[in-house]
């Protein structure tokens, strides 16, 4: 029933887009994780990093809590989040997630910021 | 007024059958104009009461069931998640890790609680409410 995270990151210049596509949730923890474990890691001269929900359509607790570990270890990042629909972006203000990052209803108005 | 039974369902104590739940939900919906965003502040609370008793209630084992309950009073909607555990275990934050259900189940309904049945098949139950708004009057 769960739909698998998929993690794709871009660069563009000093800015790292990561596109998820999927559930975030207890079971897709660990490659959220990975974003800044080195694996799969951010490159090193990035500095914005853009984290696109577009394609998220399911967010719970447990997965709220990885992504709240991902912002606290990238707090160096100006974090800045995309495309989240109205309900998850106030669950994320809920849980204090807007302390690391900012939020913009699309793309373009995330890298212009 | 009478209440509408919306959905009167049983699922496995695996993650993600609460999604079957919100799927079912969503469809039993459909029919009335309700705002969306009351719509899915409630689902994600119930999301987060069902996941409380697959994990906490039954302990994961799969084949212990989750009970859901949802009825719909006027603009009240109510639902009863029962579970076969014990005991009061909706707690608050702890650490940055979990915990993080109570404080959205709190923030995205009107009201909840508890209950333990004492009948032979002793039952762990959440009741949680929320008044959703019309979207007809969005105009």
């Amino acid at each position: 029933m769960e739909e698998e995270l998929l993690i794709t990151f871009e660069q563009k210049e000093d800015k790292v887009i990561v596109r998820l596509q999927g559930d975030i949730t207890k079971t897709s923890g660990e490659k959220i994780l990975k974003c800044y474990q080195g694996e799969e890691g951010l490159p090193n001269n990035a500095k914005m990093l853009l984290l696109d929900f577009a394609q998220v359509n399911y967010i719970n607790s447990a997965g709220i809590a990885y992504l709240i570990r991902l912002a606290r270890s990238l707090n160096h990042f100006d974090i800045r989040a995309f495309s989240l629909s109205y309900h998850y972006e106030k669950m994320f203000h809920i849980v204090g997630l807007s302390k690391f990052m900012k939020f913009y209803p699309s793309e373009w108005a995330a890298i212009e910021g | 007024m009478e209440a509408i039974q919306l959905l009167d369902m049983t699922v496995n104590s695996i993650y993600g059958e609460e999604k079957k739940v919100l799927k079912e939900l969503d469809q039993k919906l459909a029919p009335y104009f309700f705002k969306k965003n009351d719509c899915e502040e409630f689902k994600i609370a119930l999301a987060e009461v069902c996941i409380n008793a697959i994990e906490h209630g039954n302990e994961e084992k799969a084949e212990k069931p989750v009970h859901v309950s949802v009825k719909l009073k006027g603009n009240l909607i109510e639902s009863t998640v029962c579970d076969t555990g014990k005991g009061s275990r909706l707690q608050p934050v702890q650490d940055t890790d979990r915990g993080w259900g109570l404080k959205l189940i709190q923030n995205f309904v009107d009201s909840w609680t508890t209950y333990q049945t004492d009948s032979s098949e002793s039952l762990f139950c959440v009741v949680i409410s929320k008044q959703l708004q019309s979207s007809m009057m969005e105009v």
